[in-house]
């Protein structure tokens, strides 16, 4: 009989309760174990079983995990002002190797060289012996290498997803848009200036360019580059109420997908960081100079029968009128001399004032970092006045040029020229801070002045019927050792329409361009930029799906009693030789 | 009296426990689920991402004007040319249709039977050549050929 049957022990008093509390806590202990062994095996039925069974079908992931956070950290998108993609960040395959798994380098290698031709197998074989545990055998990989990769199946080789900035536009935005690195991070134009905010923000980046327009510019400029078998050619396309830049093209340019490989040529943005001479596009400041301080009278005139001599210094007319102009005369003919006496009558000080106050000695607050300084001469002479009133001496870029021309015709406010779209919001708060340049008589009186020139002056190749184009041409010659070159130039054209309320603004420049047949040997901004202004204006009526007007003649025939037609100087010309006989 | 609680408590364990199980099974089937559809969703985002950028590269102004110039017999669009009006007075205005202001009584009976159709007088601006047409069938035969390969 077992001394511990419960019925046959009859233990009294303090010894029996002590044998029953052991007796119990015995049985709840087991309990426990038996308990813990039960969830043991039902956890371990539950992850072979169960999540085996739920797991099958399940897509096995080639990637290496990465974060969630770095996952969902895509590079903004670069859009233009109608939500054309100009950048985007696109999910690719990167193909790395830890050579400490590989098991047959030399076969290794020689497969993965007759997937990736381009790598000498010689490098491959390099870094799949390499001692580190991480090493880049090819960046962003195409999905058919990648399966001809997991085909192989070697051990060692894995891929990691990464992010590949895709460019759709091509080369046509680049230097505004920019290119950006193997890392996603920005190299130049918005990519660089923006690269906190694009690698932050998921809200994509838009810009005022419009692609259409864009292309219409480039192409015109690209053609007349090829034409005139010039170096290089500029071009911008200004909203001058807004200050947006529609366009704006550098050639020759780069594509951004493959920017290593650029040229500094193709790199630099001529629109930005070039500084030119840019010659008779500069007289639009010194006659709104003088016009402003002589309340906007037209009247005024000057003799350019003779070449103006400061010194040792001789200014001389390129297309010499040999008479006494009017200032509409000045403007339309381009007189040199006439814009040097306008220099002259203002002032030294008053000029340099005038050009700070339109920005021209420092360079524009941009969006953009490649800016440019202007070049200004220092110290300033009484030669510097004169030179200054045609162009010369002083250089600028093409987006100074571009933003005091506007500041003058829109009215006498200054204009910021902006790449980035803003918000109806901000463009309201932007007008509390309008700052006057010229008076708004001042600005009339140079809108029709700038029509003239195309009506009756130099510009008249920029003519389109309806849309009252008016505008100023512009030839510089270039300084080469020491010297002008009458045969480096600089040509260009600033064209504005419609002039009786200038809305936009198309700028065309040329470097070194070179006469042709058709343009009886010249490469003056009246051949080169003009028409190429006009068929850029033309392009942009229809895209745009601007409405001409061909019925304000009001506007046009103002000042024309100012200026004397053929007829009329060859009958003066006629009554002078018979006063004199 | 202690055994029946005893008995009822491990009774309410181990259903606990198995209520528990089916809990966690439950979550965890959802939460695959999810992720599944997150997955799923990503990848379709992703792809339209793609597809978009995809949309515009191929819509690139420089490629349609090739396209057009190569496929279509359009012209260049000239501000200057007939295609503009003189001014933007010259826009007819849009007709506003002529609405009774009361609903007449007696609706007038519109016959259902098919009228012999009058042949079109045909201006002669308006004629298309026949070997223009022809070109333009074999340009149209020429695309759902292309779309059967």
């Amino acid at each position: 009989m077992s001394p511990f049957h419960r019925k046959k022990i009859n233990m009294l008093g303090a010894r029996r309760s002590t044998l029953e509390q052991a007796r119990g806590r015995l049985v709840i202990l087991s309990a426990c174990f038996v308990f813990a062994y039960v969830i043991v095996v039902a956890r371990a039925a539950d992850l072979s079983i169960i999540e085996g069974a739920l797991k099958q079908g399940e897509e096995i992931s080639y990637y290496q995990s990465d974060n969630e956070e770095e996952k969902n950290n895509v590079r903004a998108d670069i859009i233009d002002r109608n939500g054309v993609i100009l950048a985007r960040s696109l999910k690719t395959s990167s193909l790395f190797v830890d050579p400490k798994l590989v098991q047959e380098p030399e076969k290794m290698a020689k497969d993965l060289h007759g997937i990736f031709p381009e790598i000498p197998y010689g490098k491959i074989l390099q870094k799949v012996q390499s001692k580190n545990r991480f090493v880049w055998i090819k960046r962003n990989v195409s999905p058919e290498e990648q399966s001809k990769i997991l085909y192989l199946g070697y051990p060692g080789l894995n891929f990691k997803e990464e992010l590949r900035r895709i460019y759709p536009q091509g080369a046509l935005t680049s230097h505004m848009v920019g290119a950006s690195g193997i890392d996603g991070q920005g190299l130049s134009g918005v990519e660089a200036s923006f690269d906190q905010y694009l690698e932050t923000q998921n809200s994509p980046l838009q810009l005022t360019l419009d692609v259409r327009l864009q292309y219409a510019l480039k192409s015109e400029i690209s053609k007349t580059v090829k034409e005139f078998g010039a170096k290089a050619g500029t071009g911008i396309i200004l909203d001058i109420e807004t200050g947006e830049i529609l366009a704006a093209t550098s050639l020759p340019d780069f594509d951004p997908q493959n920017y290593k490989n650029a040229s500094e040529g193709q790199i630099f943005n001529s629109v930005t960081l070039g500084a030119y001479e840019l010659g008779s596009t500069f007289k639009i400041f010194s006659t709104a100079a003088i016009l402003e301080k002589n309340n906007a009278n037209v009247s005024q005139r000057f003799d350019v029968r003779k070449p103006l001599q400061v010194g040792r210094f001789k200014i001389n007319d390129y297309h010499a009128e040999k008479r006494i102009l009017t200032l509409p005369e000045v403007f339309i003919h381009s007189s040199n001399i006439g814009s040097a006496m306008m220099g002259q009558d203002v002032g030294t000080e008053r000029l340099q004032n005038f050009y700070k106050d339109l920005g021209l000695f420092d360079s524009p607050e941009f969006e953009i970092k490649e800016m440019g300084k202007p070049i200004i001469p220092s110290p300033w002479r009484d030669v510097n006045t004169l030179t200054a009133s045609y162009g010369h001496g002083i250089a600028v870029s093409p987006l100074q040029l571009v933003k005091a021309a506007a500041s003058i015709i829109n009215g006498g406010i200054l204009v910021t020229p902006t790449l980035i779209k803003q918000s109806k919001i901000l463009k309201k708060d932007n007008k509390k801070t309008q700052l006057r340049v010229v008076s708004p008589e001042t600005s009339h009186r140079m809108r029709q002045l700038m029509r003239l020139v195309v009506t009756e002056g130099t510009g008249k190749n920029a003519d389109v019927e309806g849309f009252l184009v008016g505008g100023k041409t512009g030839t510089a010659e270039k300084p080469d050792s020491g010297k002008y070159s009458s045969k480096k130039l600089i040509s260009s054209f600033l064209g504005a329409f419609p002039m009786d309320n200038p809305r936009y603004l198309v700028f065309v420049m040329v470097d070194e361009p070179h006469g042709t047949k058709a343009s009886y040997g010249y490469a003056t901004g009246g051949w080169v930029g003009t028409p190429a202004v006009g068929r850029v204006i033309s392009r942009m009526a229809s895209i745009m799906g601007l409405t001409p007007n061909k019925t304000n003649e009001k506007f046009e025939n103002s000042l024309m009693k100012y200026v004397k037609t053929k007829e009329q100087i060859n009958a003066e010309k006629k009554e002078q030789e018979i006063a004199a006989h | 009296m202690f055994r029946l609680s005893g008995l009822f408590s491990i009774c309410l364990a181990v259903l606990c426990g198995a209520l528990l199980f089916w809990t966690s099974q439950s979550v965890q089937r959802a939460d695959q689920k999810l992720s599944q559809l997150e997955q799923e969703n990503n990848s379709e985002i992703e792809s339209l991402r793609v597809l978009s950028a995809e949309w515009d590269y191929l819509n690139r102004p420089e490629r349609l004007e090739k396209l057009t110039v190569n496929n279509l017999d359009m012209d260049e669009v000239h501000a200057e040319g007939e295609n503009f009006i003189d001014a933007s007075e010259d826009i007819p205005q849009p007709i506003s249709p002529i609405v009774p202001q009361v609903k007449p009584e007696i609706l007038q009976h519109v016959s259902t039977k098919t009228q012999p159709s009058k042949p079109a007088v045909q201006n002669k601006s308006t004629v298309i050549q026949k070997s223009e047409r022809e070109d333009f069938n074999r340009l149209i035969e020429s695309f759902s050929e292309e779309g059967q390969q």
